[in-house]
């Protein structure tokens, strides 16, 4: 090989380098500057209401069993028009995720029946300690879509029984 | 032997006795056939045709009546279409095929016919997890369906068949199961079928509804989740829970349970049961709880329990720490002498009452038995054998029942009685009233109350029923409390004792005497030296009392005085009762449930039980505890190992000779096969693997003559003219201590009655449901009137345990 | 007061040479906590100045009882342990597995399946070797490399996200097919990278291929001779460098890959030179493959129709009796494999990725055993370095190219 063949490869490569010294970054400057996440990111979980304020949920507990990590924790009670929570007779009256435990690999979401447990956008997660880790439901219960569709209300006796609905074939 | 026969199923040759169903030999030889409408304990139907099997049989020539053989084999003939293996018995030669394309399609379509009105709740039905039709459906259903949603049959759900049981109409699979349980097994046929076709339900034929005390086992045997019970609806999913095996405390059967315990939110991060299931044991309950067994667990979460020690201090109850409890209570009974008296009950476990008759011993004081019933000494002499099986009893047996409701005391003795009756033995009943048994029984004797004694001697006389009794093959007697008090129960005893002597059913397997005490380890009380006092108030008055596992305050105004009397009372507990407020010293104790130990059943067979839950609060074993004050006491009881306890227990009782915990906790195969993959077959039952318990040998099979005491019998009380004499009875739902927290069985448990004749009602001026103080010495409480005509007309039947101090038979006033 | 153990030669006496007892050699710590370690690995050297006279792994720092937690576990709950084995190459992790219970219970994959499969582990091959490259020569002082492989990693990983809804732990490949199927965006994302791709790989062998620094530390470095390799269970790569042509995507061909035409790049020199080679080859291959199966892709369901094995899709659980009875106990309890063992092979990046899996008849695998490429291949170390330099070492072993999550589990 010749004396220059080295130096000519180097040149060569230094050359590149340098050429990305003026081509745009592809950093973001996180956290002023935030990238969006794909529509199937898999994030904080959310407990879904239907659109007229019910809850999903209906307290079968076929998330915590498909959860790999053990991090679901699901009692469940007697739903009735008077005080009604969920449409059906039952709905979970504690239900609580342990953030630490979770690996977020979305088994909870493919095993509701109900399409009330899903994982959404947010990753932004820290804990102080281990207890602040739990969450409980109130955390985890999306909010209302206006304050007269609360739960617990009173509904219209024998309206709302059909406990596991007719869902969509998720199509994101 | 009978008669045995081979067959081949899925090419595998299994030889079974003669009449087995082709479903029940698969099983034995350990093939799944799967079935919803069969159960092994019930008859065949054919009704749901999930058992579709090819069944061949070798073929016969019709002219020399010969079988046809085929290259050396015999012919099989296989029928055109399927046949159900549950109702086809066993034949020689049968060849049975399961996995053929015929069958599969066969089994297959049954399914997607039982799916097609099935509700889609599997999400928020109980059964979900230990579900037969689930489990079938995946091994034998198919994957997609094919019926149109909107036309599933709607049908009420949430239905309540009484308060305990909840039926969903349209998960039933109507399967019968059901109504055939409650009309072959337990006797009262309080469910049936109503409508037809595409619309047939299930109704209860009783008011109140389905009033039987066997409901709960409908739930286990359910095949689908149409059958719930109220008290652990929604409670959890079956994978959620921890099993341990338990004995049941509620009554002298011993039933073996098992718990099933969760961590809950609801109650406050603790562990606590969440439903108390049957385990099989088919020498003791077989897979059946009766309904209190099964409801009334909720005393050991309850917010009542003791859970520190205290001290009264000034007029009150202050907290104190285990050393000062102790020592302030061994202190009193030192001093007390011959004074020191411990009052226990069959509440507690063998262990803790051997602790307590040791303390007493070595203390020179004495300890009593609480109970109204006597005889527990004659049980030991005469009681069954070991090696007793109910479930053997059958044709040329007899079983008599004195002065005893079975159904009201110890249901699941009056279930597998009742069988044996079925079976062909000779079922003598003898009460002064009519009870449910009496349906069952060959012959029926009615006595007048106070006439028990004399009802038993009469069969020394030649009649009909004592030539039956007496040439029996095999002889059992249960005596209970019906209208009698410690000195009748005794005197019938032993009248008892010597009847089965001299017909020579004594010393041998399923034979013997059995007592229907009151409470589940009387027995073992006896086994370790305690005995009842019949006039409890003077044995109290003026001594240093140690009540453990007892509310005599509760029960009775007389023993509440006696106790005011008493120089000292350290009460051991696991509720608050009327008992710890007025002691001077509250030991708060484990209840079973958070700690192992033993019972004795009423059989006399020693059972093992193991904890279930963590203790409440600061709680310790009895045993423990009464070590702690013997230790203080300078007495050495052992106090930390309660397996050790009972090796020393069975070192110094010769009835509990060669017995260990390891040895009750051998377990043996079973038959049939229930729980774990088995659900579908045998029910939701648990596996025992746990221990079947031991029965004590009596000392009649020991060898050597058994002279049976002689018991001096009080006058007989009887009914004046004019007055009214009340007997006591007994009462399943009562307000028992360890009852009354179940809130569930509040409308069972009902208020104070007193069963009245018509006649004596009509002179009293009252009507069915009228409100009427009865009172006698010293006694008195509000009552609600029952009129029954069976019994006569100068007697008032007063349940015990109900708020009346009722332990005997007394002349009453009602107004 | 915590004790503090005194390490002594004595521990090590049957591991180095006699000359190291004298205290002729010296023994030094290449310790678990070093950048050039690719991992939690402890290399024990024993130097004679700068030369190396025998380098002793111990491993076992990043072991987490993967194998026995997948025996704890249902088989479809298993599966998310798998993605945390080889961590650089998960989705491929997540294919083994799928094979292998697809092999036991006997399960169909549909075709598009099958298709995708392939494109996203090789996009994941791509991204482990994107890491590789970044790492070798940022172990060997190229810092840049590193940044421009990230960048390009970058768009792998947005793809996975745009799939599976994560980054790494995707966990898409189950056992039947997918989880769901790729959105519209996919097709898009991969076209770009393909468009993309092919002049970066040529950037960075601008950068390092004739590099005299980079041609000075590593040709005729870690000479893995043929012999050696074999002996030793090497796969992959390495072994491929050596002069062994053994790819188990052509040998065994798993998921359809024998549709799809491909070279497998072979060299025969085996020092450190050829394994750098060889890795910048395969970009280029299968990049190939990726652009043939995207342009294959069969339109067709992407989950087995066996709901047996397979929960049903959604739609199904609110109207049909029988999916939510197989949805609920498949999701509860799991599905029953039978009494069978067996064994499944993928090619990963590293080399063979094996699992045996173990039937009981019950829910959950009797044992699992991961066959990992990174275990053999480190098992070579001792070997080849003898002789080199401790500078040299870093470089043979960023060649070799270890995940310890795969060696350790």
């Amino acid at each position: 090989m010749s004396v220059l063949e080295p130096v000519v490869e180097l040149v060569r490569g230094l050359g590149q380098t340098f050429r990305y010294l003026f081509d745009r970054p592809v950093t973001y400057q996180y956290p002023e500057q935030k990238r969006e996440v794909r529509p199937r990111f898999r994030g904080r979980h959310v407990l879904k209401r239907y659109d007229n304020g019910l809850e999903k949920c209906i307290g079968c507990s076929l998330c915590a069993a498909a959860c790999p990590a053990d991090a679901i924790f699901v009692e469940a009670s007697e739903n009735t028009d008077e005080k009604r929570f969920s449409p059906g007779e039952r709905y979970a009256s504690t239900y609580e995720i342990n953030m630490l435990r979770c690996i977020y690999c979305g088994f909870c979401e493919d095993a509701c029946p109900t399409e009330a447990i899903v994982l959404g956008d947010n990753y932004e997660l820290s804990f102080t300690d281990r207890r602040s880790a739990i969450y409980p439901k109130e955390m985890l219960l999306e909010p209302v879509p206006t304050v007269d569709m609360t739960t617990p209300r009173k509904v219209e006796t024998g309206v709302y029984k059909r406990s596991v609905p007719e869902m969509k074939d998720p199509t994101d | 032997m009978s008669k045995q026969v081979t067959l081949t199923i899925d090419g595998k040759q299994i030889t079974v006795p003669d009449g087995t169903l082709v479903a029940d030999a698969a099983k034995l030889a350990g093939i799944d056939i799967p079935v919803f409408c069969h159960h092994p304990k019930l008859e065949p139907v054919g009704m749901c045709r999930m058992c579709l099997v090819e069944i061949g049989r070798p073929m016969f020539d019709r002219a020399t009546g010969q079988i046809v053989m085929e290259n050396g084999q015999p012919k099989i003939q296989f029928m055109p279409k399927l046949e159900t293996a549950c109702t086809n018995p066993v034949s020689e030669g049968m060849v049975v095929l399961t996995q053929t394309a015929k069958a599969k399609e066969g089994q297959k379509g049954t399914v997607e016919f039982l799916l097609t009105s099935h509700p889609l709740d599997c999400p928020i039905c109980d059964k979900g997890g230990e579900c037969p039709l689930q489990n079938l459906t995946m091994e034998h259903g198919p994957g997609k369906s094919r019926f149109i949603y909107d036309e599933k049959l709607h049908l009420d759900k949430q239905v309540p068949l009484g308060e305990l049981i909840w039926l969903d109409r349209e998960r039933c699979i109507q399967c019968a199961r059901c109504i055939r349980f409650q009309d072959e097994i337990a006797g009262e046929a309080v469910l049936g079928f109503d409508e037809r076709g595409r619309n047939t339900q299930i109704v209860s034929l009783s008011d109140p509804g389905f009033d039987s005390v066997f409901s709960g086992n409908t739930t286990d045997i359910c095949p689908v989740g149409a059958l719930t019970t109220a008290d652990f609806r929604f409670g959890a999913r079956p994978w959620e829970l921890k099993a341990q095996a338990s004995i049941c405390t509620q009554c002298p059967v011993g039933c073996n349970t098992t718990l099933n315990t969760r961590r809950e939110a609801k109650a406050g991060g603790d562990i606590v049961i969440k439903r108390v299931m049957p385990r099989q044991n088919e020498e003791v309950n077989e897979i059946w709880l009766c309904d209190k067994g099964r409801f009334a667990h909720h005393y050991v979460g309850s917010k009542k329990r003791l859970a520190r020690p205290q001290i009264r201090k000034d007029e009150k109850l202050a907290r104190a720490s285990w050393d000062a409890a102790t020592k302030l209570a061994a202190e009193n009974f030192s001093a007390s002498k011959k004074d020191f008296v411990i009052l226990a009950s069959g509440r507690l476990a063998n262990e803790d009452l051997f602790n307590l008759k040791s303390l007493a011993d070595h203390a020179g004081g004495r300890a009593i038995l609480y109970s109204d019933m006597g005889g527990g000494d004659l049980t030991a002499l005469v009681g069954v054998g070991a090696g007793t099986n109910l479930g053997k009893l059958g044709e040329g047996d007899a079983i008599l029942v004195v002065a005893s409701d079975l159904y009201e005391e110890a249901p699941i003795w009056y279930l597998r009685v009742k069988q044996a009756a079925d079976r062909g033995a000779a079922l003598i009943v003898a009460n002064p009233r009519e009870t449910k048994l009496d349906k069952f029984a060959k012959f029926s004797i009615r006595y007048s109350y106070g006439d028990e004694v004399k009802a038993v001697n009469d069969f020394g006389k030649k009649s009909k029923i004592s030539d039956e009794f007496a040439k029996a093959k095999n002889a059992i007697v249960f005596f209970g409390s019906e209208g009698l008090g410690l000195n009748g129960t005794s005197a019938v005893a032993s009248a008892c004792a010597d009847l089965l002597k001299e017909t020579g059913h004594i010393g041998r397997a399923s034979n013997g005497l059995i007592g229907v005490w009151q409470r589940a380890n009387d027995q073992g009380a006896w086994e370790v030296g305690l005995q009842p006092e019949e006039d409890l108030a003077k044995a109290l008055k003026g001594k240093a009392v140690y009540i453990v596992g007892t509310d005599p305050v509760g029960d009775d105004p007389k023993l509440a005085k006696a106790l005011e009397g008493a120089e000292f009372v350290a009460v051991q507990d696991i509720l608050e009762t009327a008992t710890t407020e007025i002691a001077d010293v509250v030991l708060p104790a484990q209840a079973f449930s958070e700690r192992e130990g033993t019972f004795t059943s009423g059989e006399r067979r020693v059972q093992r039980f193991y904890a279930a839950v963590p203790p409440t609060g600061d709680s310790k074993p009895d045993f423990v505890i009464t070590s702690m004050i013997a230790k203080q006491m300078n007495i050495v009881l052992e106090g930390t190992s309660v397996s050790v306890v009972f090796d020393i227990l069975a070192n110094s009782i010769e009835a509990f000779t060669d017995l260990s915990y390891a040895k009750l906790a051998e377990v043996r195969p079973q038959w049939p096969i229930v729980g774990r993959g088995d659900v579908y077959y045998g029910g939701t039952t648990y596996e025992n693997k746990h221990g079947l318990g031991v029965q004590l040998v009596p000392a009649a099979q020991v060898g050597g003559t058994v002279r049976i005491p002689k018991v001096k019998k009080e006058a007989v009380l009887r009914p004046k003219e004019k007055e009214l004499l009340a007997v006591p009875v007994n009462k399943l739902y009562d307000r028992g201590v360890t009852v009354s927290p179940a809130e569930l069985l509040d409308e069972r448990v009902g208020e104070a009655t007193v069963s009245l004749h018509p006649e004596a009602a009509e002179r009293l001026g009252v009507e069915a449901g009228a409100r009427v103080k009865i009172s006698f010495d010293g006694v008195s409480g509000e009552a609600v009137v029952k009129i029954d005509d069976t019994i006569s007309a100068g007697v008032a039947l007063v349940p015990r345990s109900m708020g009346i101090a009722i332990k005997e038979p007394v002349a009453a006033k009602v107004k | 007061m915590a004790q503090i153990e005194e390490v002594s030669i004595e521990q090590y006496k049957h591991l180095v040479s006699e000359r190291a007892l004298t205290g002729e050699t010296m023994l030094l710590n290449m310790g678990p906590q070093h950048p050039s370690t690719h991992g939690v690995l402890r290399l024990l050297l024993e130097l004679d100045g700068e030369v190396i006279v025998n380098a002793i792994p111990d491993i076992g720092f990043l072991h987490t009882g993967v194998e026995k937690n997948m025996e704890a576990k249902t088989y479809q709950k298993a599966e998310v342990m798998c993605d945390r084995l080889d961590y650089m190459n998960t989705v491929g992790n997540n294919l083994s597995y799928c094979l292998a219970v697809e092999k036991l219970v006997d399960l169909d994959v549909p075709e598009r399946a099958q298709a995708i499969r392939v494109v996203l582990t090789e996009l994941q091959r791509i991204a482990s070797h994107l890491v590789w490259v970044g790492t070798f020569g940022l172990d060997l002082a190229a810092m840049s490399m590193f940044l421009y492989a990230f960048r390009e990693r970058e768009l792998i990983l947005d793809i996975l996200e745009l799939c599976s809804g994560q980054r790494m732990m995707t966990t898409y490949i189950r056992p039947g097919g997918l989880w769901r199927d790729v959105p519209v965006e996919f097709e898009a994302a991969v076209r770009n990278f393909i468009k993309i791709f092919p002049k970066r790989v040529d950037e960075y062998e601008n950068l390092l291929t004739k590099n005299p620094i980079f041609l000075d530390r590593l040709l005729g470095i870690g000479k893995l001779t043929k012999e050696t390799a074999l002996s030793h269970g090497v796969t992959g790569p390495s072994l491929r460098a050596s002069g062994v042509n053994w790819d188990l995507r052509k040998a065994r061909p798993y998921s359809g890959y024998e549709q799809y035409d491909f070279n497998v790049p072979v060299r025969t020199e085996g020092d450190t030179y050829a394994r750098y080679l060889v890795r910048i080859q395969e970009f280029r291959e299968s990049l190939k493959i990726v652009e043939q199966a995207l342009n294959k892709l069969p339109m067709g369901p992407v989950r087995s129709d066996n709901r047996k094995f397979v929960p049903p899709p959604r739609s199904e659980i609110g109207v049909s009796m029988e999916s939510l009875i197989h949805h609920f106990k498949l999701w509860t309890e799991g599905f029953p494999a039978p009494k069978a063992s067996i064994y499944s092979a993928v090619e990963s990046p590293r080399g063979e990725l094996g699992v045996y899996l173990e039937g009981d008849g019950g829910p959950k695998p009797y044992r699992v055993h991961w066959r990992t490429p990174s275990f053999d291949n480190l098992s070579v170390i001792p070997k080849i370095v003898k002789g080199h330099l401790v500078a040299d070492l870093v470089g043979i072993l960023a060649s070799i190219d270890i995940v310890l999550g795969d060696i350790d589990r």
